[in-house]
């Protein structure tokens, strides 16, 4: 298994490094002048090419390519165009905002999609099922980011339930960086008052972020109950007269797992995906939200180096959803 | 990704499935939600294709005396900015999203279903160059990938669609290789073979149909999809350029004014779900319909 | 059995949720000032390097100047020098300084200090540099004389509300330099990198911290000259989204929203406890013809654009936050020429249109930023010109994308907007109409003989003379230049009622100067 471990890691790593060349190539075919834009329009005109030699974007592009590669050796990933300063440390401060609140989605999207997909599985075929099943598609085919629209504006406007814009209160200082995690810096520091503010900060986007999950891991997990309660030993179970919540914890859920954690795990790597927009609508100062104003506004250091972390958690994401569907299913042989 | 609905535990057994298309078609129209899917996207086609004369008013036509009427018997679904009439906008998207659906499904599937057909068949090192190809795009989850493509060409729909096809193809591809892969072994393409059949012919006769079903399934699994990844798109800026009434652009139009004019970012958000709604029953019917003991697992 | 399920739900659910749940909301202490503003581009505090509003705002709360400005502009009012005399030729002033200041290290505030910030700014050459630096010829131009006096020698006679406008901006701010050489490194001996997250000043707030993309916080400086301010504390929220600011403002969260669109101000205009403020900023909306594309090269062609917009429908599509005027220097500047000769008059600009050789039209390209609301007056103008036969083509792109074509020269008609960079009209008539400074005038491509007038007026030291040929050269520009001028963006601001001192000016920086604010 370390040996199929092993390759998939050196795969993953091939790909990441095509990945980048062919992001740096795009990027730097993109017409535009980031320079001048974050000068401004009425900067001078030797401003900005003394800023562009500064920063050798006047060099052929597979120089700096080059010149890219030795710099990322010595994990250096440049300076962002916009912000001025390095982007690891850039990425070192949003990257954390980002795997918070996935996280926060992914747990709600578990216990509520594990919760309401067991609803479903055993609730088979009454009104129940239908009705859960009809709000999962509903769910599904909302965008993301007008449900959250809509969300900001029924519980923050409309019914003040959810606290402002930002990960914590403005007054609240915040508690000392370990990990970068406001939740975990706070419970190391046991700042019990900037924990709850954090978590309440974070609920309603999370809710919008994990929506997706959710339902998805209410279908996976109704359809795998349902297979699993259809077997027999379910049904031996049954005759032995065991208590119905015995059979379905601990003999269905266990069984159907599998499939669960399958694809629990490609949904965190996909919460990448929707952190963009959903942090966009928030303005959650996190990887999403740093990648896509790279993106818009020609950052090139900024792109690349966000490029090459989202790259990188996706395929652990993957990676990590291989491994386990190898340890949980020994009977799965890999390619 | 889900399996069809098996039976509980103490159901009696299932009557025998009757052999033939028509019948089976008209088994799973009977079921309510493959039918609702079936009505909405029929609807959506059926919109988009007389927009012009269901439509009450210009969709590009603006209209600045009455910029952000609330909705009226005049403009059912209010106007925006520029005081053009929303629920027009809004039929007329049902063109521009039908668009982005299909030419990206097809431009997708036009190019991963070739290489994944030949990439399977012949094995190889063409095998692992698409492998290794398909692994590079797949390293990245989709909208970052159509966003990074989108902002190196020109915003404009025919990029988001060109975008969107290069961030899908490769799942396409992969699914027709495995598919290939297995098709292979069959003792038919074995017999072929043996009888002198080139491959050309035996990947046209034999293989590209056994590959076709799986590739419509997944398919129209996707749609809803691509179009909310446009819609993405268009939100973040990257799409359509205006006056075109593409939903997801129109939701960003809104989103500033969503206190006191709400409506403006609403009922394109609505129609997006709906349509991919649509989609999504529809796609789940045709799985259920052409693979009704398929059990996927997800990717 | 379902109950069973449910009720793991509702626990899961539970837990995350008594976060909120109870939590007061919250609300500013009365000591406290929080703006609610977006400043994402705030890129750098060191007043040699940043340029952005955001930054150049926070700045002024850390940092003083020689000189500051009245709300009309017309003059010099002491800040940090008391008093000054200027030579016969207005070319040197030599300033008093103000004795017993400090900046925040504690260190005295003297001539050497102020020599070494000019100096400063001219060795490290950044963006804001060539405000001095297009006046002041050398370093050794800028000299302390004793411990309280330093002479300033300009490259050009300077009449005093210029020298003013000069020197009253935030790139001529004072630093503290025992903490700049305290925080230099090897690479970087003048401590711009330190001084972009760390403030040297001596101005009313001292710099707690600055979280990018998150929050500025403040705190008032006991031992300011002027005083301490009354409010302890001012923050700044990063809010980017205008209708979060608005929301924010209406939970009790901030005290004050800079970035507000119009239909959002009005609504808080009507809600008691809140107050709206506006001011027309001296910032110039217009749209540029490259002066060199075929249709283009004709003024009558030019003109005939100029007579086919509808002006009012363009103010509309601005939810009126633009004031009206056509020409390129700003109404209330000095020197602003009112004359407002075109409306929309389509018969006039078919004319104009045959005249030119263009009866039947012509396809142009259009190129605008994506920013609100450039995209609706792209549309709006595509209609209007539609009407005199000519069919726009839109292009909208990103500010990045914009700038690079415009600055290239490959536009056909952009969208522009124009600041003023200091509050005199030299600076709108450099860009516009000048076609030697290589900005506006020549990014469009019109050469003009009005560029003399242009350099004429900057030395010329009489005031009604000055004002004269301004107004002269606005003439010209409005008949001739393929500049179509659609109004001056109005600011728009709101803030809770009990938030008093705080008033907007049309210079971007100098408005909201939190020293002056109070709470009831």
């Amino acid at each position: 298994m370390w040996a199929y471990l092993l390759r998939r890691a050196l795969l993953s790593a091939f790909a990441i490094f095509g990945v980048l060349v062919i992001v740096f190539f795009l990027s730097h075919i993109i017409p535009g002048d980031p320079i001048a834009a974050i000068l401004g329009p009425q900067a001078p005109n030797d401003l900005i090419e003394d800023l562009r030699r500064r920063w050798g974007l006047d060099r052929p592009v597979h120089e700096q390519f080059v010149r890219f590669l030795g710099r990322l050796a010595r994990g250096d990933f440049g300076q962002s165009i916009a912000t001025r300063r390095a982007v690891v440390q850039d990425l070192r401060e949003f990257f954390p905002a980002t795997i918070e609140l996935a996280t926060v989605a992914i747990i709600f999207g578990v216990a509520a999609g594990l919760s309401v997909g067991i609803i479903s599985a055993v609730a088979h075929g009454q009104w129940i099922d239908h009705v859960v099943r009809f709000l999962s598609l509903i769910g599904l085919s909302m965008p993301v980011f007008w449900l959250g629209l809509i969300l900001l504006f029924i519980f923050y406007y409309r019914l003040g339930i959810f606290p402002g814009p930002g990960q914590l209160d403005i007054f609240l200082p915040r508690p000392p960086t370990v990990t970068g995690l406001i939740t975990v810096d706070a419970l190391l520091a046991r700042d019990f008052v900037a924990l709850r503010n954090a978590l309440g900060h974070m609920l309603l986007p999370a809710v919008v972020l994990g929506s997706h999950a959710l339902v998805g891991i209410a279908r996976i997990t109704r359809a795998s109950m349902l297979e699993v309660l259809g077997q027999d030993y379910i049904r031996v179970a049954r005759a032995k007269g065991l208590a119905e919540r015995t059979v379905i914890v601990r003999h269905a859920l266990k069984n159907a797992l599998l499939p669960i954690i399958t694809v629990i795990g490609i949904y965190y790597g996909g919460l990448l995906e929707g952190a963009v927009l959903t942090e966009t609508v928030f303005a959650w100062p996190g990887l999403g939200r740093y990648a896509t104003s790279a993106i818009l506004s020609q950052d090139f250091a900024a792109i690349m180096g966000a490029t090459i972390l989202i790259a990188l958690v996706f395929s652990l994401a993957n990676l990590a959803v291989d491994l386990a569907y190898g340890v949980l299913n020994p009977k799965i042989r890999y390619e | 990704m889900a399996s069809s609905i098996p039976r509980s535990a103490t159901s009696k057994p299932r009557p025998a499935a009757r052999a033939g298309p028509r019948s089976l078609v008209w088994r799973s129209l009977r079921n309510p939600l493959t039918l609702a899917g079936v009505l909405i996207i029929g609807a959506l086609v059926g919109i988009a294709l007389v927009a012009s004369l269901i439509a009450p008013a210009d969709p590009t036509r603006t209209n600045l005396e009455i910029r952000f009427d609330p909705p009226t018997r005049a403009h059912p679904f209010g106007t925006d900015q520029l005081g053009r009439d929303i629920l027009s906008r809004v039929i007329y998207g049902t063109r521009v999203s039908l668009r982005i659906a299909i030419l990206t499904a097809v431009i997708a599937t036009t190019i991963g279903a070739p290489l994944g057909i030949v990439s399977g068949y012949f094995r190889g090192r063409v095998d692992d160059l698409l492998m290794r190809l398909t692994d590079m795009f797949m390293a990245f989850p989709r909208l970052i990938l159509a966003m990074a493509i989108a902002a190196a060409l020109r915003p404009s729909l025919e990029n988001v669609i060109i975008a969107i096809s290069l961030a899908a193809w490769p799942a396409y591809a992969r699914l027709a290789r495995s598919v290939t892969l297995g098709l292979r072994e069959e003792t038919f393409v074995e017999a072929a073979r043996a009888l002198g059949a080139g491959s050309m012919r035996i990947l046209s006769r034999h293989v590209l149909p056994g590959v076709l079903s799986p590739l419509v399934i997944q398919i129209s699994l996707d749609m809803g999809g691509i179009i909310l990844t446009a819609a993405g798109l268009g939100f973040i800026g990257i799409g359509a350029q205006p006056p075109t009434p593409e939903w997801g652009v129109m939701i960003a139009d809104g989103r500033n004014y969503i206190t006191q004019q709400w409506w403006v970012s609403t009922f394109p958000g609505i129609a997006i779900a709906l349509v991919v709604f649509g989609f999504n029953l529809l796609g789940d019917g045709i799985r259920d319909l052409l693979d009704p003991r398929l059990r996927g697992r997800g990717r | 059995m379902a109950r069973y399920v449910v009720v793991i739900f509702l626990l899961s659910v539970l837990a995350v949720l008594p976060a909120t749940a109870g939590a007061p909301p919250s609300r500013v202490p009365p000591n406290v000032l929080v703006f609610g503003m977006n400043i994402e581009s705030a890129g750098s505090l060191d007043p040699a390097h940043g340029f952005e509003f955001e930054t150049t705002w926070v700045m002024q709360h850390l940092y003083d100047q020689l000189v500051s400005l009245p709300r009309d502009f017309s003059r010099a009012v002491p800040s940090l020098a008391v008093s000054w005399t200027a030579s016969p030729d207005l070319k040197t002033y030599t300033f008093r300084l103000r004795t017993g200041v400090r900046f925040h290290s504690g260190n005295a505030l003297d001539a050497r200090a102020v020599e070494f910030s000019f100096r400063r700014v001219m060795q490290l050459k950044l963006s804001p540099s060539f405000i001095l630096t297009d006046f002041i010829a050398k370093q050794e131009d800028v000299i302390a004389v004793g411990t309280d006096q330093v002479r300033v020698t300009f490259n050009q006679a300077m009449p005093e509300n210029f020298m003013a406008a000069i020197l009253s901006n935030e790139v001529a701010s004072i630093v503290d330099p025992a903490v700049v050489r305290r925080n230099a490194a090897p690479d970087d001996p003048l401590a711009n990198k330190w001084l972009t997250d760390h403030d040297a000043g001596s101005g009313p707030y001292e710099l707690i911290g600055w979280n990018k993309n998150i929050k500025v916080e403040m705190k008032a400086f006991d031992g300011y000259w002027g005083g301490r301010p009354k409010m302890g504390r001012v923050y700044v929220q990063n809010i980017s989204e205008s209708t979060t600011q608005q929301l924010a403002l209406q939970r009790g969260d901030i005290d004050f929203a800079a970035n507000l669109l119009p239909t959002q101000a009005r609504a808080l205009a009507s809600q008691p406890g809140f107050v709206v403020k506006s001011t027309p900023t001296f910032s110039v909306r217009y749209m540029a013809m490259n002066a060199q594309h075929e249709p283009f090269k004709n003024k009558a062609v030019r003109n005939a654009i100029k007579w086919a917009i509808d002006y009012e429908g363009v103010r509309r599509v601005f939810d009126d936050a633009l004031d009206t005027g056509q020409t390129i220097v700003p109404a209330r500047m000095f020197g602003h020429l009112s004359d407002r000769p075109y409306r929309r008059d389509l018969n006039r600009a078919r004319a104009l249109l045959r005249e030119g050789g263009f009866e039947r039209g012509f396809k142009v390209e259009l190129i605008s930023g994506s920013d609100s609301p450039l995209p609706d007056l792209a549309a709006k103008v595509k209609e209007d010109l539609a009407q005199i036969g000519i069919e726009v083509d839109i292009r909208i792109l990103r500010g990045a994308e914009v700038l690079a074509i415009y600055r290239a020269q490959r536009h056909q008609m952009v969208f522009g907007r124009w600041g003023a960079d200091y509050p005199d009209p030299d600076n709108l008539a450099k860009a516009f109409a000048d076609f030697d400074s290589r900005v506006l005038a020549w990014r469009t491509q019109w050469d003009h003989a009005v560029k003399q007038t242009v350099k004429q007026a900057v030395v010329e030291r009489d005031r009604a003379k000055r004002e004269a040929m301004y107004k002269e050269i606005q003439r010209i520009v409005l008949d001739e230049s393929p500049f179509v001028v659609f109004g001056y963006q109005e600011r728009l601001v709101a803030m809770r009622s009990n938030v008093k001192g705080l008033d907007p000016s049309p210079l971007a920086y100098t408005f909201n100067f939190a020293a002056t604010a109070s709470k009831e």
